[in-house]
């Protein structure tokens, strides 16, 4: 590249069009990637949708399956106890999984020493890479071999599977309640779990409801945080959280308010401050 | 040292004087000097070192605040200013490895003393923060936050009112209460904040840096305020603004920066006295350089 002329660089040159041709390349290569990840959902859903449509009905929800003997025409027949048996088994895991692992979140959170807290969530990481089935053996042969089947054997294999997840996500939205919200509350007299109760835990919530959303584009630009949150795994308690885009400037102009006497001791002499 | 005066804005400028009920131009604009109040003192702060892990953060700070006064505490960055005004209401509790040697006495009690609640410090010692930390919640849930969780749930609806009126909001906000306070602008929720702590009836306010974060109206709001508020409130301000110090605070505390032995930078009280005497008469050489803009 000469030196002499400071535009020199403006101009194409060979160099920058094989930088194009890279792009290119590029681009067309993750596009095709994604299309063809995409594309393999679409067969998949497709092909489920075209073939199943015509079994979907009233009876396909509220009855059990029939036994065929594959003799004679198919009886009527349905998934009821699928679903029926699904709703006990996630609503008891959840009971059982939910408290302790929201808890937990808290204590690693807002209380636990930061060697132990580090330690524990370690422990949690493991326990989440855990395959289901090794847990659903594990609990089997403890409490099912012998001991007879039940729907809360179930939960508790999946509230086991659950704990962790859970925990980890609700660890990572408390972490992103800002200090400033704790001080704030610890300021005025707040004890420490009352802090938790009514202001760090509520806070993720609040931050997902669409009304709160939509008014914090109104917000200073100052309060700012990081734009990028960490993804929540999908639990039932974390869900709805989303991410939210990056905070719109409201405008700076302080609405006209009033103005509170000077007293006598000191005449109004204002003058905009600089900083010092 | 008028030269010093000038250099602060301390004088006001020649236009005005000849505005009715100009008084002398030398002390337009400055707090009257602290000396014709009355020297009550609320805390006496006797040797206090304060810790983060090994390295000290401020060094052997002795000084005593007076009640019903405004006290600034100015300073080059990281001299330790917010972490002494942190002290007095013991917010720096929640910092894992913190530690003081020294003591606070607030009205004769050490606040450091192990028997001490600091709920029980908070409650009486507010605290206003440097960028406005309002609740996701509304105005009115707010400002009642500090009355519920004290359990002062009588005539809640006054107590917020009242608050919000001292705080110089009650106006802009009376007809929006329900509204979410990330609604208003950033000098409205600092007021906000001035609002919440005024609601739980403290002695003493703490401001760090209370207008850093807002524009040139909404510190002038504060400052306003905060003359106000020195009527029935002890108010300690940590500023980085020299102008600011010199329009609002009775006494002045200039913290800088030294190295101790051992070789950390750690803040150290310079000089205290008058406001006017810090700004115009200051004994210490660093305080000199510090105000008339040489350092810093």
């Amino acid at each position: 590249m000469s030196a002499n002329a400071p535009t020199a660089d403006l101009f194409r040159t060979e160099r920058m069009r094989r930088r194009r041709i890279v792009n290119a390349f590029v681009e067309i290569g993750a596009t095709v990637a994604a299309l063809l990840a995409v594309g393999v959902l679409v067969i998949v859903v497709g092909s489920v949708i075209k073939r199943g449509w015509g079994a979907i009905n009233v009876d396909f929800f509220t009855k059990t399956p029939a036994l065929y003997s594959g003799f004679g025409p198919r009886p009527e027949s349905g998934i009821e106890n699928a679903i029926i048996g699904t709703l006990i088994i996630i609503g008891l895991a959840l009971l059982m999984a939910l408290p302790v692992a929201v808890l937990t979140a808290i204590y690693l959170n807002e209380l636990a020493p930061r060697k132990l807290a580090g330690v524990v969530t370690l422990a949690f990481d493991v326990l989440n890479g855990i395959p289901a089935i090794v847990l659903g053996i594990f609990v089997f042969v403890f409490v099912v071999v012998g001991h007879g089947q039940a729907a809360w054997k179930a939960s508790f294999a999946l509230a086991i599977l659950m704990v962790p997840m859970i925990a980890r996500s609700t660890q990572e939205v408390l972490a992103l309640v800002p200090t400033s919200m704790r001080e704030a509350s610890l300021a005025l007299g707040a004890a420490k779990w009352r802090t938790t109760l009514s202001v760090v835990l509520p806070r993720p919530w609040a931050e997902s409801s669409p009304e709160r959303r939509s008014r914090r584009l109104a917000r200073p630009a100052r309060q700012l945080r990081s734009s990028s949150r960490p993804r929540s795994t999908a639990t039932p308690s974390t869900s709805t959280r989303r991410t939210p885009s990056p905070r719109s400037r409201c405008s700076s102009s302080p609405p006209p308010s009033r103005r509170i006497p000077s007293s006598n001791s000191r005449p109004g002499v204002r003058r905009p401050c600089s900083s010092g | 040292m008028t030269n010093y005066a000038s250099a602060i804005g301390l004088q006001d400028p020649p236009e005005r004087t000849g505005l009715p009920g100009a008084i002398d131009p030398s002390t337009v604009g400055v707090a009257p000097p602290a000396a014709t109040l009355a020297r009550d003192p609320i805390f006496s702060i006797e040797g206090l070192t304060a810790f983060y892990g090994d390295a000290p953060a401020i060094r052997d700070v002795s000084l005593e605040i007076y009640q019903r006064m405004v006290t600034a505490i100015i300073g080059p960055s990281g001299c330790g200013k917010s972490t002494f005004i942190r002290c007095l209401n013991r917010m720096n509790d929640v910092v894992p490895n913190f530690k003081t040697e020294g003591r606070i006495l607030y009205r004769d009690v050490d606040l450091q003393a192990k028997n001490i609640d600091p709920v029980g410090v908070r409650r009486r010692i507010g605290m206003v923060f440097q960028r406005p930390n309002p609740f996701p919640k509304s105005i009115y849930e707010n400002v009642a936050y500090g009355p519920r969780v004290l359990g002062l749930k009588d005539d809640l609806d006054g107590t917020v009112e009242e608050a919000l009126r001292r705080a110089a909001l009650w106006e802009e906000v009376k007809d929006r209460l329900k509204k979410s306070a990330w609604s208003l602008s950033g000098g409205q929720q600092q007021r906000l904040c001035i609002a919440r702590c005024l609601a739980i009836e403290p002695e003493v306010i703490l401001m760090d840096e209370p207008a850093s974060a807002l524009d040139p109206i909404a510190t002038t709001r504060i400052e306003d305020l905060m003359h106000e508020l020195k009527r029935d409130y002890t108010i300690v301000v940590v500023t980085h603004n020299m102008q600011q110090a010199a329009r609002v605070a009775d006494m002045t505390a200039f913290f800088s920066i030294s190295k101790g032995e051992e070789g950390h930078r750690s803040g150290v009280l310079v000089e205290y006295d008058d406001t006017k005497t810090i700004f115009t008469q200051p004994k210490d050489q660093r305080t000199e350089d510090y105000v008339t803009g040489r350092f810093g």
